[in-house]
């Protein structure tokens, strides 16, 4: 019964976020990236993954040489987790060294040296050191040791593909080094004066000509459109694609728009030229225009 | 005969054993989308999760985090509420009717679990992420997609697959939370010890995403100079008394540096913000200064 007991709550348990917080003091400047759906037949074989049987996946990968340790890849976990097992076992702690403390084993931070995944090596990957209860709840169930979680300290690196039914991942290397992580609390958090909101200023490269005004929210409406066009440029790409003042905007290519900072999220990166369709709504008819963003400061 | 048990469980909980049994969907209908590849807009929040937007039975948005550790699709009771779904508390899946993702994915009936993950309650009360966080979506959607996340971009890619994973039972019975392992038991606990600790550390308030600034110019590098190639009548740039080939020399009171740099300093600047530049034009060195505007 205990074992049942046990099962249901590793399927139930997620294994993301398992310290806290995690915060990027740095942002890392962006690499730019075809936006095109991967060429598989060109990636290759990719690498092979396999389910667990409480639908999480895992990879098999070599540490420092050592191995292959199972790690369930989880796209929700901000760190790089391993057990005390497995970082002992990959060098990535001396033995006999640190002792683990009573919470969880928590033995703190560690750095992978090489991680070998096919024929890929990834290097210096931050680690956490620590018996995830959840980790060892399903290598028990199992019968099976799972050593710890990929997390976003490997993938950041990567453009990563995932194919559920192939059971195949593909990465390309995308940047060179994550992130400096943080592995206390942020900042912000531990600093009492942070309580004013943060404020983030949502970068945008193009422009279509127009100005826009948040309307008051209908709390009877269930999606409601809020951003109504105040004005329009004239020879301004908005007004040759003819939009109008009044018009409300619902989406721009993929994005869609609640707010003034979701329109600038989607007018960065497009390059010039780029032809959008936008879809706004004028005497309750949705209409959709196609426009090509010119870029302004 | 743990074993045994074991694979039993896995059996009627729908999942797939690792060893080659496929989880070929038992759905007949193709869905529509079959085949059509989306472009996912996400946001990477401040603790470095995907989240991804979703309007659920036509409410919404809701902020789902994309989450491989997650064995299926969680939704916040508030959420949950919001989106006019009532869990039976009998039983261990909901089937919601819609769920539409941000840049077009859309799935029909579908089985969640409403709950509250600690993961999320422990976050959501120190506001950690930035952003609120209304579920995770786990294996029992994105085994559905082929799914290429690239982090130097804000887009992902979903591609529908012809391939639905197996469907849960809905009769699934409940567990008593007495009975889950003891250490599972104690992470459990963090989220309302994070809650408690909220009350000495206080909310942290959701960020405020404010639109970078509106100045209606373009400037192009040449020769390692940078030249207004572009400028709107009556925006906040003309006004400014900036004119066309003019050269920046200087701007934020530093040294010009190049192109990638002005537009790092112009990313940081939203609408009211002020732009102090020097400028070379016919040989003369002029200060003007810019109040961006809204405008997009």
């Amino acid at each position: 019964m205990k074992l049942q007991m046990k099962l249901k709550y590793s399927l139930i348990f997620t294994l993301f976020l398992t310290v806290p917080a995690v915060a990027q003091t740095q942002p890392m400047p962006m690499v730019k990236t075809a936006m095109i759906a991967p060429d598989l037949a060109k990636l290759g074989p990719g690498f092979p993954f396999e389910m667990t049987g409480t639908n999480h996946f895992y990879v098999e990968v070599k540490l420092n040489g050592e191995g292959p340790f199972r790690l369930i890849f989880d796209l929700g976990a901000p760190i790089t987790l391993l057990s005390n097992k497995a970082a002992r076992d990959s060098k990535t702690i001396k033995p006999g060294g640190k002792r683990p403390s009573f919470l969880m084993g928590m033995s703190g931070e560690g750095t992978v040296k090489e991680m070998q995944f096919g024929d890929s090596t990834a290097k210096d990957i931050p680690v956490m050191i620590f018996d995830h209860p959840a980790i060892s709840a399903m290598s028990e169930i199992l019968g099976k040791r799972f050593d710890g979680i990929l997390g976003y300290t490997f993938f950041a690196r990567y453009r990563t593909t995932i194919d559920y039914q192939k059971k195949r991942l593909w990465f390309e290397p995308v940047r060179e080094t994550t992130e400096n992580v943080v592995t206390a609390l942020p900042d912000r958090m531990l600093n009492p004066s942070a309580k004013v909101p943060t404020r983030v200023v949502v970068p945008r490269t193009n422009t279509i000509g127009i100005k826009v005004k948040m309307e008051p929210v209908d709390a009877a409406a269930a999606v409601p459109p809020v951003l109504k066009i105040t004005e329009v440029r004239p020879d301004g790409p908005a007004a040759r694609a003819g939009i109008q003042v009044g018009d409300v905007l619902i989406s721009f290519g993929p994005h869609w728009l609640f707010s003034s900072a979701d329109l600038a999220d989607a007018l960065h990166g497009d390059e010039p030229g780029t032809k959008v369709e936008l879809v706004v709504l004028r005497k309750s008819l949705t209409k959709k225009l196609e426009l090509i963003p010119e870029r302004l400061y | 005969m743990r074993l045994k048990h074991a694979i039993y469980l896995m059996g009627w909980m729908g999942l797939t054993i690792s060893m080659g049994v496929p989880a070929f969907g038992e759905s007949p209908a193709k869905d529509p989308q079959t085949g059509q590849s989306f472009e996912v807009p996400y946001i990477l929040t401040q603790t470095n999760h995907f989240v991804v937007r979703a309007i659920i039975n036509g409410k919404g948005p809701f902020h789902l985090v994309v989450d491989t550790g997650a064995p299926g699709l969680f939704l916040a009771t508030e959420a949950a509420k919001k989106a006019g779904i009532t869990a039976d508390p009998k039983k261990f899946f909901t089937t919601m009717d819609e769920l539409k993702l941000e840049g077009g994915p859309n799935l029909k009936k579908i089985k969640i679990r409403v709950e509250d993950p600690f993961q999320l309650v422990g976050m959501n009360s120190l506001g950690l992420p930035g952003v609120k966080l209304d579920g995770l979506m786990g294996f029992s959607v994105l085994a559905r997609y082929r799914i290429t996340l690239d982090p130097s971009h804000k887009k992902m890619i979903w591609t529908r697959l012809d391939f639905n994973p197996k469907e849960s039972p809905e009769d699934v019975p409940m567990v008593k939370k007495e009975d889950m392992p003891a250490e599972l038991q104690a992470m459990n606990l963090l989220g309302p010890a994070m809650k408690f600790a909220a009350m000495f550390v206080g909310k942290q308030p959701e960020t405020k995403r404010v639109p970078q600034g509106y100045g209606g110019f373009a400037v192009t590098e040449k020769e390692k100079k940078l030249i207004v190639t572009q400028l709107m009548a009556d925006s906040a740039s003309a006004k400014s008394g900036l004119l066309l080939q003019d050269e920046i020399i200087k701007y934020d009171g530093k040294a010009a540096g190049s192109i990638t740099d002005f537009t790092q300093i112009m990313e940081k600047k939203s609408a009211g913000a002020r732009l102090p530049l020097t400028v070379r034009r016919a040989g003369v060195e002029k200060e003007l200064e810019m109040m961006l505007e809204e405008g997009f």
